[in-house]
């Protein structure tokens, strides 16, 4: 190999109508040519390219090369290839053999702010429609499959109670115990001004199993696993698994989302239950160690000022959290597209949406229990 | 100096290497050489462990025994090194793994821009040039993975995987799921790349047209080992039982498909 075929930057060299090339023309080294490409050629006459400094030359290089030579083809001006390897003629020879890539103009759509706006805009509208046909849809199979034991899809619904329920347990139990200290603490603070500490169960009770249970169960299962149905229906998608299921003449609604609605919807009440219980039990045991007040007293003012209605208020909110939450869980995983991206896009709305869809249940929830004085 | 040793050195030296997928063996103390230039197709029924083979020699999957040499440098730990080893050679998935948050023309530009600093016009240029060697329609360029085609994907994968031109090729059934003529298109290429190049191919495939049109060696595995190696017609004149077995039941295959093709006139 000799000294100039070993550099490793490519040269360019220019002697009347002759052009040198020498060192190596691959993708790694071209950065260095570009400037010295740009240099004029001789405006007239046959043009001589002078290979034999030229090392290791790769289709980059050729179409480096090819790129400054073209609009000399077009004007009709003669090129001539001398001291050429039989790699570079091939190379060459296939890479001018194309259409020039750079007339190749990729229509890119363009959109000012007004338009993008207004695309939001009509978007959401679009999917609220989608989401309201794909409840729809539900409901009807749901109405289908209901009279026939043979597709209620048993097992899956287990395998969903145990996922979305009791592997939520030690996380839902323990964050609101913590949300219990607080309340309780919070309330001794304020109540001891008073000389009513004797209330805080009373404090305790009316927030955690009116608002702060429900919320708190809601909240992590909307984390959980309303991120969890996007991904996994999303990948079945990506795969064409679902695809599989419609092929063979099954449906998707029943297989998937059907008991996936079912296991949350018995999941979450439960699941808000122990919320409340652990956030008592975390507001008690703080009543006890901070404020001073007996178990027994704790309990005994929580019989006398916490009604049975006010636990069940606070439990009819599960079921319809749990419906928003696993239906949009499923609903943003049959819309992701197959790839990647989409599928995390169509996660990260489904979380979004479906706690902020609990929160707006919620402040409904309350408006209409004070209207009903509940 | 170490630029000698790399030239005279095989691409990839496999030596007595052993695989398992959990007690399941793939292969079994299996040496092989790859030497520069060549263009070597992997036989075998499936599940015969060729596409592990080929993830072995990409570095993509560590053997439990044995040693990988590649362009001469032994495989140990070190992340750098690996890295550059692996931008040197180019791997063509079955299904093309496309990237599919970007268009075509991206995707095929991906690992100029990660591994050049060239000027973002010329990568565009270059990675337009590609698409449209490797068949595909220019306009290509502009759509999403998802929007293409089996055979258009596979295209562009190998278009991705020309990207650098990678001095080493692994193909996994680059002509799978084309149609006849694309397939030969795609191996004439693939043959002219070599030419021009000097690329070393190792490719995977069950097209035995396209392993006598451009595979100077062809390697037979069976049960974890190597049944037969040697050239295309070596494979095909081999007096051992279970390689004629495993030819003629893939010619017959072929056969049938070119006689059917011809009672209807293609």
């Amino acid at each position: 190999m000799s000294e100039t075929a070993s550099a490793t930057r490519p040269r360019i060299r220019l002697e009347g109508n002759t052009v040198y090339l020498g060192g190596t023309w691959t993708a790694s080294t071209l950065e260095k040519a570009y400037a010295e490409a740009q240099r004029q050629l001789p405006s007239e006459g046959a043009i001589t390219v002078d290979f034999s400094g030229v090392g290791k030359i790769d289709t980059s290089g050729a179409w480096f090369i090819d790129r400054a030579l073209r609009a000399l083809h077009q004007a009709g001006r003669e090129v001539n290839f001398v001291n050429m390897g039989a790699g570079a003629r091939s190379l060459l020879s296939m890479v001018s053999e194309q259409p020039d890539p750079r007339d190749i103009k990729l229509a890119r759509p363009h959109f000012t702010f007004l338009q993008r706006t207004g695309h939001a805009a009509v978007r959401v509208g679009d999917n609220a429609l989608d989401y309201l046909a794909f409840l729809g849809e539900t409901v009807f199979h749901w109405g289908q499959v209901f009279t026939k034991r043979r597709h209620w899809r048993l097992p899956m619904f287990f395998t969903h109670l145990e996922q979305t329920g009791v592997n939520a347990v030690p996380i839902i139990g323990l964050l609101s115990m913590l949300i219990g200290v607080v309340i309780a603490y919070q309330g001794l603070y304020l109540l001891q001004n008073y000389g009513a500490t004797a209330l805080v169960a009373k404090l305790a009770g009316l927030t955690i199993l009116r608002e702060l249970g429900p919320l708190i169960a809601a909240i992590v299962v909307a984390g959980r696993t309303s991120s969890a149905f996007t991904a996994e229906i999303g990948a079945m998608r990506v795969s064409e698994e679902i695809d599989a299921i419609v092929a063979m003449g099954l449906s998707p609604a029943e297989m998937l989302v059907l008991p996936r609605i079912f296991g949350l919807l018995i999941a979450l009440p439960l699941l808000t239950v122990l919320a409340d219980a652990s956030g008592l039990l975390g507001a008690g045991l703080t009543a006890h160690f901070v404020g001073g007040i007996a178990p027994e007293a704790f309990a005994d003012e929580l019989a006398h000022g916490v009604s049975v209605t006010t636990l069940l208020t606070g439990l009819a909110k599960a079921p319809v959290f749990a419906v928003v939450i696993a239906s949009l869980g499923c609903f943003h995983g049959f819309r992701a597209e197959s790839n990647a991206e989409s599928v995390g896009r169509r996660t990260t709305r489904s979380v979004v949406q479906s706690i902020f869809f609990v929160i707006v249940i919620d402040a409904i929830f309350s408006v209409a229990y004070s209207m009903l004085h509940l | 100096m170490n630029d000698l040793t790399e030239q005279n050195a095989p691409v990839v030296r496999l030596r007595n290497v052993s695989t398992w997928f959990g007690h399941h063996m793939v292969h079994d103390d299996i040496s092989l050489d790859v030497r520069r230039g060549e263009i070597v197709a992997l036989l075998g029924g499936s599940g015969s462990g060729k596409t592990t083979l080929m993830r072995v020699m990409a570095l993509l999957h560590r053997p439990q025994s044995g040693t990988v040499d590649l362009f001469g440098h032994r495989l140990n730990r070190s992340g750098e090194e690996l890295q550059a080893l692996r931008a040197r050679m180019g791997y063509m998935f079955q299904f093309g793994a496309l990237f599919g948050g970007f268009t075509v023309r991206r995707n095929v530009g991906f690992p100029l821009i990660e591994h050049t600093s060239l000027p973002t016009r010329l990568i565009e240029e270059i990675a337009q040039l590609k698409i449209q060697l490797v068949g595909l329609d220019p306009a290509v360029a502009g759509l999403m993975p998802s929007e293409l085609s089996g055979g258009m994907k596979k295209r562009a994968a190998l278009a991705r995987t020309l990207a650098l031109d990678p001095e080493f090729l692994l193909l996994d059934e680059p002509g799978s799921g084309l149609d006849p003529a694309s397939a030969r298109s795609l191996d004439e290429l693939i043959g002219r790349l070599h030419a021009a190049l000097g690329l070393t191919v190792v490719m995977v495939t069950h097209d035995l047209t396209s392993v006598q049109r451009l595979a100077d060696r062809a390697i037979l595995l069976h049960e974890g080992n190597i049944l037969a190696d040697g050239s295309p017609r070596e494979l095909l004149a081999s007096e051992d039982p279970r390689v004629r077995y495993f030819f003629q039941l893939e010619l017959k295959k072929s056969q049938s498909v070119s006689t059917t093709m011809a009672a209807r006139g293609i």
